[in-house]
């Protein structure tokens, strides 16, 4: 049974990894779009961005070299990662069961880390330190993912705006990171734990004769399962949320030499959409279709 | 309270309405705006237009579509929304968008905090069928269901969606229940963009199905494309019109006001809203009066479209949008001048100076410059003299969300207030968080059947909630006060705000340009440059 915890931690691991380069290719291959930024825009440098200002309230804005804010953005970054500051602001009574979730998985993902250093440098003088970590991230990570789960899994249940909105694998989700959460916090605090180091080494370098209790093998099994599902589903909006941030609503960025050879390639696309106006037979180019009408043409020529 | 639409009912086939606004739902309004107003919120449409068009969605009617004739008919409609669909997705059809579109489309949670942001869905009384999220989430199952082909498992994970011409004719109608404002854009956590998918949604009906207001279409950007201008003025007509503005200009201020027009090598091209010659032929006055004080070297052009700033197809169709964007760039480019500067137009300034940024290429890349930055360069460089109180009323600033919240410029035309009216106060919120008039992304023009109706009780309720607050303290008629909007569609849609609820008569309340007020306040112009009076 845990020599298939054992791999089902790698394969979880695995999938989540595949499927997170997955989906940062398939964005990141997506063609230019036209810019459709929101202000603030924190990249503006914190004078303008302070009150939504952007390069246009500049004089001869043209002239002078566009400067960025890295460190703006960054800030900006950490407040929404951190704090999740956009729901605390705007959807307070969420923020209380969203937060701890979130904090919940930040904790569990740092306790993981910390966990398998501790394996490797199992023969060193840091591994009782990395174990003590361990557990500092691990059993704060444990019970606030399992309190912010079941406290999601209820307002989905019971909150009639969100249930509009909830779809079975919506309750799936919450649900399995509480079930899984709920399960190991079980299992750790049952009387055949073996000692953190034991379980830890074991898990990591594939003893097949470690013995776990039922419930924690059953909880990291599908804990397992949950992370390589994670990228499959909408729950990769971690990744998502670089794009949405930097492609699209902060992203007012000038043209590049390699920007205007990407336009360019999209210019000559052929676009078929079917209404007349349009004219879109698939003999024209994009850039043709936007420089000529059909039906005005056609009229003309009456 | 109306009981909860659910996703569900947009599929329905009874033909009713899903939801009816009732009154009694809507947020309460100042009394003296509510006598003589009870029950429905909306006048119920003609027996003859629920006859002819689809109306299946809240009792109003913006579209006009035709029900279908045969079931042969209404199977082609729903094949050719599919196709439409399809394309939406596809880089060669859609490039415009993708990116951002799939974005929305892969990574909603449903959290719902897009909703508390939402002007409409405030105003409705928390109306199920206006949240941001409900015309995303149909789009959303339909695309995993038909684009990605999810099987059973995309009902599992996304929902259940069944496809019919019902939801199609209520989807279209839905996608004009949003004012594309994207304050839900700018409150979602994740970065999903619903403001956006009501504008794809309007793509597949325009570009792919052909159903999209006439006032915006057939009256808008193809009179554009054909005459020169929304309004249907020619080149000639607009240059007769314009020598007519600078008569009434030169009497009304005591200048010699002298509109030029295609001087090539001009520093600046200024392309009005060709509406405001028409509607408020004060605004493009003082904009001439000013830019000659100022002792600037401009030029408007007259070449077809060239003297018209509006392009519509910003709000439903990418075709239409660059077609028009082009001919702009293009005459600019033929004048040699250094920038265009667009006059106060929201919706032409996000055109030029945002959108149609990525498609400018080689010689058309040529500099954007707003107005509202140009003017506040003007009256801080003390080019002007004024007399701040000339201004001396109470004056509130409306922010248009295009030029605000979707393009960054926020302080110059609050520079030049707090220079020029002792008494601005702002509206709250204001800035990046404004609220839209309820006018945007075509509203302003549309008034069909009942629409008018419900910009005034619902899309607009809450600027109008934001106006009376901003003068809570001098409400009473014998205190004249003016809300500056620099924005075409802005007063186009206060105009209609304030003659439905009779802000006039009642409070003494009037809309009107920025420029008019820098003019109001130039000590060598005539006093009294602003007409109090209402149109």
């Amino acid at each position: 049974m845990t020599a298939i915890t054992s791999i089902a931690i790698y394969a979880g691991l695995g999938f989540f990894l595949a499927g997170s380069l997955w989906r940062v290719l398939q964005y990141s291959r997506m063609p230019v779009h036209l810019r459709w930024e929101i202000y603030p825009v924190p990249g503006e440098g914190a004078k303008r961005a302070d009150h939504g200002g952007s390069y246009f309230e500049e004089k001869d804005w043209w002239k002078k070299p566009r400067r960025s804010h890295p460190l703006n953005e960054l800030k900006a970054m950490l407040a929404e990662i951190l704090l999740l500051r956009g729901v605390w602001k705007l959807n307070r009574s969420l923020w209380w069961v969203s937060y701890p979730f979130h904090v919940g998985l930040y904790f569990l993902i740092t306790g993981c880390a910390v966990a398998a250093a501790a394996a490797v440098l199992v023969n060193y003088e840091v591994s009782p330190a990395l174990l003590l970590a361990t557990r500092a991230f691990a059993w704060p990570g444990l019970l606030l993912t399992f309190v912010g789960s079941v406290g999601l899994l209820l307002r989905r249940v019971f909150d009639k705006q969100l249930r509009n909105y909830t779809s079975p694998s919506h309750l799936f989700n919450v649900g399995g990171f509480a079930l899984s959460c709920g399960m190991i916090l079980a299992g750790s605090t049952s009387g055949a734990m073996p000692p953190l180091k034991t379980a830890v080494c074991g898990l990591l370098t594939l003893q097949w004769n470690l013995h776990l209790p039922l419930l924690l093998n059953l909880g990291i099994l599908l804990g397992s399962a949950m992370t390589g599902y994670i990228p499959y589903s909408h729950m990769a909006h971690f990744i998502a949320k670089y794009f949405t941030y930097h492609s699209v609503r902060w992203d007012d960025a000038e043209k590049s030499k390699s920007m205007e050879v990407q336009i360019a390639e999209c210019l000559a696309y052929h676009p078929t959409w079917s209404a007349a106006h349009y004219g879109g037979d698939g003999t024209k180019s994009w850039a043709e279709i936007a420089t000529t009408c059909p039906v005005i043409t056609e009229r003309t020529k009456q | 309270m109306s009981k909860l639409t659910h996703i569900s009912d947009a599929w329905r086939q009874d033909g009713e309405p899903i939801t009816r606004l009732d009154e009694n739902d809507l947020p309460s309004l100042p009394a003296s705006l509510n006598e003589g107003r009870q029950g429905a919120a909306l006048p119920v449409l003609s027996a003859k237009t629920m006859d002819a068009c689809e109306c299946g969605l809240d009792g109003a009617c913006a579209l006009n579509i035709v029900h279908p004739k045969s079931r042969e008919e209404e199977e082609a409609l729903v094949a050719s929304f599919l196709s439409g669909l399809d394309k939406l997705f596809s880089k060669e059809n859609n490039w415009t968008f993708l990116q951002p579109l799939l974005l929305t489309m892969e990574h909603c949670t449903g959290c719902q905090t897009c909703s508390t942001s939402c002007h409409i869905y405030d105003a409705s009384g928390h109306n199920e069928i206006y949240r941001p999220s409900y015309r995303t989430e149909i789009l959303r199952r339909l695309y995993f269901k038909h684009v990605k082909q999810g099987g059973l498992l995309s009902a599992w994970q996304h929902g259940k969606i069944e496809l019919n011409w019902p939801l199609i004719a209520r989807l279209a109608e839905l996608a004009y229940r949003c004012n594309l404002c994207r304050r839900c854009a700018q409150a979602c956590p994740i970065g999903v963009d619903n403001g956006l998918v009501a504008r794809e949604l309007r793509k597949i009906f325009s570009q792919e199905m052909g159903i999209s207001p006439k006032e915006i279409h057939d009256k808008g950007s193809m009179l554009q494309l054909k005459s020169g201008s929304t309004t249907g003025m020619n080149p000639a007509g607009v240059r007769d019109n314009m020598d007519f503005v600078d008569d009434e200009i030169s009497e009304k201020t005591g200048l010699e006001v002298h509109t030029p027009w295609d001087v090539e090598g001009a520093d600046i091209l200024v392309i009005h809203n060709a509406g405001e010659i028409l509607a408020w032929p004060e605004n493009p006055g003082a904009f001439s009066v000013i830019l000659n004080a100022a002792g600037i070297r401009w030029t408007l052009s007259s070449e077809l479209s060239g003297y018209d700033g509006v392009n519509y197809g910003l709000w439903y169709d990418d075709a239409q949008f660059a077609r028009v964007a082009m001919k702009h760039l293009e005459i600019a480019r033929k004048l040699k001048v250094k920038a265009i500067v667009v006059g106060e137009c929201g919706h032409a300034h996000k055109a030029l100076g945002v959108i149609a940024n990525r498609i400018a290429l080689g010689d058309l890349d040529i500099p954007f410059v707003s107005s509202m930055t140009l003017l506040r360069d003007i009256v801080a460089g003390g080019k002007l003299k004024l007399d701040p109180s000339r201004n001396d009323f109470p004056i509130t600033l409306h922010d248009p969300c295009n030029m605000v919240r979707l393009m960054g410029i926020v302080e110059p035309q609050r520079e030049i207030l707090r220079a020029i009216a002792p008494r601005f106060r702002e509206m709250t919120p204001h800035g990046v968080d404004n609220y839209c008039c309820g006018g945007g992304s075509g509203f302003a023009i549309m008034s069909p059947n009942n629409f008018g109706d419900w910009r005034a009780q619902v899309s607009g309720r809450k600027k109008l909630e934001q106006v009376m607050n901003a003068f809570s303290e001098s409400l009473w008629p014998d205190t004249r006060k003016y809300v500056c909007a620099p924005c075409s569609n802005c007063k186009g849609q206060l105009r209609d705000l304030f003659t439905y609820w009779d802000i006039w008569e009642k409070h003494r309340i009037l809309y009107g340009g920025l420029v008019e007020l820098i003019v109001n306040a130039m000590t060598d112009v005539k006093p009294g440059f602003i007409d109090w009076e209402w149109r």
